[in-house]
């Protein structure tokens, strides 16, 4: 009788072994050849240098997907005010105030029309219009009631002068001419608007500056101490990796990969996580507004929107936050190995 | 190649470990580091290898004043030197391949120039069959082997080996002590540090004893 049990062939070879392990040899000489026939017989691709499980890789990716988020919404909210500060800027600039007040024998129809000449005929204005009676008692209504008779009362009458090319208009001159040639006039340039429109949206986008540079500042100091937690985890890979020659760029450009690609896969996730919650808050917005529009939300910011700038804005934070991290872990890696001989 | 001269070592504000040690070691040498446990072994091994510097007295290595090798030249020159631990110190993320191929791999090679001659390295020292596997699975022998094999790829000048016998049965210290003696021959010095006297007692050569931090040599 044959006998196959292999424990038996074991016994009568001298040298004692289960069963078990020699079906597991048999399953691993299996498994090799099959892995010899797959890669033709080829090594297998080195293994990192800094193994991947000594670095808090998951940790340190959340928090920098975080950072990113917080970057990405607080560049897209300066990118936001920036934008909606210039067209406030472009709609105010290209209108100006004329106004007349009314004065004793002063035909105020002949001052009106004197003032739209004089307007008109200045460089880079492009239509003077004043403002009917009719107009200016429905404007009034809201205070002084409806039925109003403005011939009785000393209402100022006002033009509307809009601007072409504000970059030619001297409105300096112009409010010069008018006073000469017009009785009671005063031009209003919309200036103290502006200037304040202007101050409120620099003040906006400093703060916005301030809090991205702090985000970014929390980034690099949660990437330094990641990269100290590493190196203490990894302190026999680099004696070894010393006394076999390696040089310090070596093994910093080593752990820079590591982070580097943590700091991607990061800012990866913060970023697509930013533009979702724009693409969803932007729907969500148009919807809670209804069809006849004009939230206090779109009158202030000009809609919550995913444009173009805020999305560069979105792949720039990437680009920087993977920067950022990879230089801050060589920096620290190469302050560590100086100390080290 | 390498010359000490008065040098003295102590940790700290301790006591010296090392004391007036003084010895010239040729190249193409062999020779024996011995003493009993805790002599100084090596914290000696450890300046030859520049992972220390001296608290006094004067070392010259590759004609070159160890004072005065900056950390940027310490890589060029350890490359000249094959280091066998006594704990080995392979890295256990690694294969044996990959340990092997280490001191190459860090010098910026490519594998293709070097993966025959580490293949070859490992089938001379009798781990052919073992090169993908982790450090954790090797026996205290292989891992030896291994070590040794690493401090070799790169053909160094010299070779210092830590008890490179402490972890293996006498037929395959023997064995490893023999290897140690056909790289000599092949052109490479060698000092091994051990404080198995039976061992050293089978083979002619020049012995270093230290003793109380002091040494004596018996050429």
């Amino acid at each position: 009788m044959t006998n196959s049990d292999p424990s038996t062939d074991n016994l009568d070879s001298g040298k004692p072994k289960s069963a078990l392990s020699s079906v597991v040899n048999f399953m691993l000489a299996v498994v090799r050849l099959f892995a010899r026939w797959l890669g033709g017989n080829r090594l297998p691709k080195s293994s990192p240098i800094v193994p991947p499980q000594s670095v808090a890789g998951t940790a340190l990716m959340a928090v920098i997907a975080i950072m990113s988020f917080l970057a990405c919404l607080t560049l897209a909210a300066v990118t936001m005010v920036f934008e909606q500060a210039q067209l406030w800027e472009s709609d105010v600039s290209s209108e100006l105030t004329v106004q007349i007040r009314p004065s004793e024998g002063v035909d105020m129809e002949l001052e009106i029309e004197r003032a739209i000449r004089i307007t008109e005929q200045s460089p880079g204005v492009g239509r003077a219009e004043a403002i009917t009676e009719d107009q200016s008692a429905e404007l009034l209504e809201p205070w002084l009631g409806a039925g109003l008779d403005l011939s009785e009362l000393p209402v100022p009458r006002l033009l509307v002068v809009e601007i072409d090319n504000p970059v030619v208009l001297d409105i300096a001159k112009l409010r010069k001419s008018l006073i000469e040639a017009v009785a009671g006039v005063s031009v209003d340039d919309h200036g103290i608007w502006i200037n304040q429109l202007k101050r409120i949206a620099n003040v906006t986008i400093a703060t916005g500056i301030g809090i991205f540079l702090l985000v970014l500042a929390a980034t690099c100091l949660s990437v330094i101490f990641a990269t100290r937690g590493a190196m203490a985890g990894n302190q026999v890979v680099i004696s070894v990796l010393h006394f076999v020659g390696a040089l310090n760029r070596y093994i910093a450009r080593e752990f820079q990969g590591r982070f580097l690609l943590i700091g991607l896969q990061g800012g990866l996730v913060g970023c697509f996580a930013a533009t979702v919650f724009f693409v969803v808050g932007g729907m969500l917005l148009g919807f809670l507004e209804g069809p006849s529009g004009g939230s206090p939300f779109q009158a202030l910011f000009g809609g919550f929107a995913l444009t173009p700038l805020v999305f560069a804005g979105f792949v720039f934070v990437l680009i920087l936050v993977s920067a950022l991290t990879a230089m801050t872990t060589r920096m620290t890696v190469e302050r560590y190995l100086a100390t080290v001989q | 190649m390498i010359r000490f001269e008065n040098v003295g070592l102590r940790y700290g504000m301790g006591p010296e470990v090392l004391r007036d040690i003084s010895f010239q070691i040729a190249p193409r040498s062999f020779q024996f580091l011995t003493g009993p446990s805790g002599a100084g072994k090596t914290s000696l091994l450890r300046l030859l290898f520049l992972s220390m510097r001296p608290s006094r007295g004067l070392i010259s290595i590759f004609d070159k004043d160890a004072a005065k090798v900056s950390n940027d030249e310490l890589p060029e020159i350890r490359r000249r030197i094959g280091i066998v631990f006594q704990d080995f110190r392979l890295l256990d993320h690694m294969t044996t391949y990959e340990n092997v191929a280490l001191p190459l791999r860090v010098q910026g090679m490519d594998e293709a120039r070097y993966r025959s001659d580490v293949v070859e390295l490992l089938d001379w020292v009798g781990l052919g069959e073992r090169m993908h596997v982790l450090p954790p699975v090797l026996s205290g022998g292989e891992k030896q082997r291994a070590a040794i094999a690493r401090a070799l790829i790169s053909r160094p000048d010299i070779l210092l080996a830590d008890e490179p016998t402490g972890n293996v049965d006498p037929p395959l210290a023997r064995r490893l002590l023999r290897l140690f003696i056909e790289l000599n021959k092949l052109g490479t010095t060698v000092v091994i540090a051990t404080h198995d006297l039976n061992l050293i007692d089978q083979f002619d050569t020049r012995r270093f004893v230290l003793k109380d931090g002091r040494l004596q040599i018996y050429d």
